[in-house]
């Protein structure tokens, strides 16, 4: 089958309305509860979601995994229920809205995730978790753990479960059977569900499509519009990566349009603003790739979640991303600098310009 | 305990009389602070406040006893004589002004001295619109001018107002007045040297020798000679106004000018008060000096030094080149001197600030030196473009009433004013002037000049003063300052930018502009030039330029921003086509 085909039956990421989309509220007075929140706060850039790594350690050893998963050299690499225990309270007390728990692979440390959405129950809620998949063997059993501690107690989100394909090396059947427990069990008003693929080069047949005939053969037809589908490809993200990727790049004067995160009171496509965490404690006002030194806004063990929304608060780059978008970057470096830089993604472009910005104190 | 003024190693101790000074109880403010002197004198860098607090402590004095506390010290006061009877009015010595610690002069509070009979000239009062020009204009002229002034270190605001008597006549012959709340001020003016020996008090201690006035002569003559070249006019010649030494003093009443044709700024009573006739006036002091002996004619050595300074407007250097090209040179001299005076009789436009003051003259010379032998190299400018470039498009106005205004400028200017019965011939010199120029700068392209470098060199000394003429003046800032609409931080921000961009001999800074929360300027090098733009306040984030199409970027220093150099691809680099974006915003909103 084409893939086309394929990518037909499932639903798009690019539908951000706030109903339908990958990330979604249950209620529209989401908002007006967010504005209190933000009116009854001192700071004026509120996250809305706080991402952590309850682990660095995964199962796979992908070559070019962009988690830095299995690289902590210093500090922890997982989180003790002490830290996790602190964190909820963090969480809480700061009036953070909800979370995401990322690793590494966080299903190493199930029980530690099903005790941390426990103690979050109905006061935070769990926005996303992103996994391999590799318990998709006994997936009935998860999920039931899962709803135990209060996956679908949340107050404002619908939860969204996303499972990475690509060079991870967990069977695919395993995926299916997750799928395949999804479409059974529940609607899209209780989970989203999401698969992440990303393509390799030189691969005769994607991992989407071998997972698509995977369940055909398994379960009969794929469920149609259950699943949402991230599809992207594999870039140079990984430092120690020993095989450098051919991957297509783009000027960073045309990328800088291309990043919706401008820590705006915002979900849909995204739910910002975010703070993102490291198992270690080190936290950064963007997801995944922006994780560089301009964009370090303190250590959690060490500072404490209210010293770092501070932080973020203060961060001037954050709050220029936040007034100008980084678009507005067009309007502070050279065009001409633009456009003979290039790179793979926005990410990386914005990184580009900050750290262009503080070498030549472009920006106050 | 104040120090003794240096001042008194020039006169005898009984030239001075002593005067107690003391305190002040009255909250004074600063208005503004020269920058540079400020951190020479107190050896510290510059920050608004401590400087404020520095100046405040060390000048909030009065000779008022009872607006006094405790008594500091005594302050030393000049006695003068002139035999011209125009520089005391009445008064025995200076009347609002003394010698206070080592090396300042403070003008703004009554002496002894202050016997007029005139509440005019005896109050002491200073009100800001006089010391805010002398401040600034004293600063320009310390680094602009080859005989350098005193400096104004700051200037203080004495939180006291008082009424002034503003008389005129208007034109109708009916004497007017009005009467004006002024703010009263305190000037801290500096001297190093001799920057205040004023020839009035040589002449009271009876102290100048017969062989000093040829020195005094040639001091004076190349102080009026660069005010003529400069478009410099004092507005109020005296032995008072002047030392021995050629130091022009009290600036209040002076202003550049735009074009070089008889105007006054303080009074049109005398035409020896009037552009380019101030020399006339040096001329009688010089002759009361001189009494018994001969009388020695300024003319000669005023024209040297005009020439010499014509030179340096052409891009060419006096020593250098005057000899080889003597007789081309002194044509196209006596022609500029006697063309650039030329006017139309717009009888009530002869004060500098009038609003028809700058079409009143026929040539506007320094637009054309500025600009004519540049467009000549790059775009192949004929004698045509020449033309157009020194035409003033000067507009001759049509009067009904015959009063004295026009029987005064008629007598005073016949020589230089224009009718349409001598507008032929004088229209006919200024083509002849534009032909010999041409030739000129041919043939030293034929003797190998570089045409590039003097055209240059023409373009920097010959720009406008930004902010200094009527069109856009100093007094539209003062207003907003004095209506709160700037802060005196910011204005003496501005006003440190105005000193700054307006000097031309030896400068490379040019092209002020005023926004509302910024200022900008060009720093220029021999073959590029960078803008750089001080904030007033914290609300710049990021700034880009954008020249000629080219993005440059602008970085943060301190409390300025600093664009990357931009290549001179030009030499009138000014007329590039610029934009600013400030927070991603073109500004366009120029405060005045």
């Amino acid at each position: 089958m084409e893939e086309e085909k394929i990518i037909s039956k499932f639903l798009s990421i690019d539908d951000t309305s706030l109903t339908t989309g990958k990330y979604t509220v249950k209620d529209q007075c989401y908002f007006d509860e967010i504005k209190k929140i933000s009116q009854n706060s001192q700071h004026k850039i509120m996250p809305i979601q706080f991402t952590f790594e309850i682990t660095n350690r995964c199962n796979c050893m992908c070559k070019d995994c962009g988690m830095a998963a299995n690289r902590i050299s210093f500090g922890k690499d997982i989180l003790s229920n002490e830290d996790l225990k602190n964190l909820s309270w963090q969480l809480i007390k700061n009036n953070v809205a909800g979370y995401a728990i990322t690793g590494g692979e966080p299903f190493l440390e199930f029980d530690k995730m099903c005790y941390f959405i426990e103690l979050c129950k109905t006061k935070t809620d769990v926005i996303k978790i992103i996994s391999n998949g590799f318990w998709g063997k006994n997936a009935e059993n998860y999920f039931q753990k899962l709803e135990k501690s209060g996956l679908f107690d949340n107050k404002y989100f619908i939860p969204s479960l996303q499972i990475s394909i690509g060079e991870q090396d967990v069977p695919l059947e395993y995926i299916c059977n997750i799928i395949n427990y999804i479409a059974t069990n529940y609607t899209l008003s209780d989970i989203h569900f999401g698969i992440i693929h990303t393509r390799q080069n030189g691969l005769q047949k994607s991992q989407l499509q071998k997972l698509y005939e995977i369940y055909l053969e398994k379960f009969g037809e794929f469920p149609n519009k259950i699943v949402y589908l991230t599809d992207s490809y594999y870039i140079n993200s990984n430092p120690i990566a020993t095989e450098f990727l051919t991957v297509p790049t783009y000027t960073v004067y045309d990328l800088l349009d291309k990043c919706d995160n401008t820590y705006s009171c915002e979900i849909g496509k995204f739910v910002s603003p975010k703070i993102f965490m490291k198992c270690n404690g080190d936290c950064y006002p963007c997801e995944v790739f922006n994780t560089h030194k301009n964009f370090f806004i303190g250590n959690f063990f060490n500072d404490g979640l209210h010293k770092i929304i501070n932080n973020m608060n203060s961060n001037k780059y954050v709050k220029f991303i936040n007034k100008y978008g980084t678009i507005g970057f067009r309007n502070v470096i050279p065009k001409d600098i633009l456009l003979s830089n290039k790179k793979e993604i926005v990410c990386t472009a914005c990184q580009f310009c900050i750290e262009y910005c503080e070498k030549e104190n472009l920006i106050k | 305990m104040i120090d003794t003024p240096q001042i008194l190693k020039y006169f005898p101790d009984d030239m001075f009389i002593k005067q107690p000074i003391y305190k002040s109880k009255n909250k004074y403010d600063v208005i503004f602070i020269n920058e540079e002197l400020y951190q020479e004198l107190f050896n510290e860098k510059f920050d608004w406040d401590s400087a404020c607090q520095n100046i405040l402590n060390t000048f909030s004095v009065t000779t008022n006893k009872d607006n006094g506390q405790e008594q500091l010290g005594e302050v030393y006061v000049d006695k003068q004589y002139d035999p011209l009877n125009i520089a005391l009015n009445g008064n025995q010595g200076s009347g609002r002004s003394f010698y206070f610690s080592s090396n300042f002069n403070i003008k703004g509070d009554k002496t002894l001295l202050a016997t007029s009979k005139k509440p005019s000239y005896n109050n002491g009062k200073y009100p800001v619109e006089m010391s805010i020009k002398e401040s600034i204009l004293s600063n320009i002229l310390a680094k602009d001018c080859p005989i350098k002034t005193f400096q104004t270190l700051a200037l203080i605001s004495t939180n006291e107002y008082y009424d002034i008597d503003e008389c005129y006549i208007d034109e109708n012959d009916i004497v007017q007045h009005t009467i004006t709340k002024r703010l009263c001020t305190l000037e801290v003016r500096y001297y190093q040297d001799t920057e205040f020996c004023r020839l009035s008090n040589y002449l009271y201690c009876k102290s100048i020798q017969p062989q000093e006035i040829e020195q005094i002569v040639d001091k004076i003559c190349q102080v009026e000679a660069y005010k003529f070249n400069s478009r410099f006019l004092h507005g109020s010649w005296s032995s008072g106004n002047i030392t021995k030494f050629g130091n022009m003093i009290d600036l209040d009443s002076g202003n550049f000018v735009k074009g070089r044709f008889p105007q006054y700024s303080n009074t049109d009573n005398h035409k020896e008060c009037y552009f380019g006739y101030e020399i006339l006036g040096q001329q009688l002091m010089i002759n009361s000096l001189c009494e018994p002996s001969p009388k020695i004619d300024l003319a000669e050595k005023y024209n040297k030094y005009l020439l010499e300074g014509f030179c340096k407007l052409i891009g060419l250097d006096y020593n250098k080149d005057y000899e080889k090209y003597n007789n081309e040179i002194t044509s196209l001299f006596k022609k500029y001197v006697s063309l650039s005076q030329k006017f139309f009789p717009n009888y009530y436009e002869t004060f500098f600030q009038s609003p028809d003051s700058n079409i009143t003259f026929l040539f506007d010379f320094s637009r054309f030196f500025a600009e004519y032998l540049t467009q000549k190299l790059t775009n192949n400018a004929n004698i045509f473009v020449g033309l157009s470039l020194l035409d003033n498009n000067a507009k001759m106005f049509e009067y009904t009433k015959n009063g004295l205004k026009k029987d005064k400028i008629t007598r005073f200017f016949s020589e230089n004013l224009v009718f349409p019965d001598n507008y032929t011939k004088i229209k006919a010199e200024a083509i002849n002037f534009v032909f010999e120029y041409d030739s000129f700068f041919e043939k030293l392209k034929n003797d190998n000049y570089n045409l590039r470098e003097i055209a240059a060199k023409q373009y920097f000394i010959n720009q406008n003063r930004d902010y200094l003429y009527n069109d856009v003046y100093i007094y539209d800032l003062l207003d907003k300052f004095q209506n709160k609409e700037i802060s005196s931080k910011n204005f003496s921000t501005i006003c440190n930018a105005l000193i700054k961009t307006n000097i031309r001999n030896n400068s490379n800074i040019c092209n002020l502009k005023i926004y509302n929360n910024f200022l900008t300027y060009c720093v220029v090098s021999k073959n590029s030039y960078h803008i750089e733009l001080v904030k007033f306040d914290d609300s710049i984030e990021f700034a880009k330029l954008v020249v000629n199409d080219v993005d440059y970027m602008m970085h943060h220093k301190d409390n300025t921003m600093l664009s990357n150099e931009i290549p001179i691809t030009r030499i009138d680099f000014l007329s590039d086509n610029t934009h600013l974006l400030v927070n991603g915003i073109e500004c366009k909103n120029i405060l005045v």
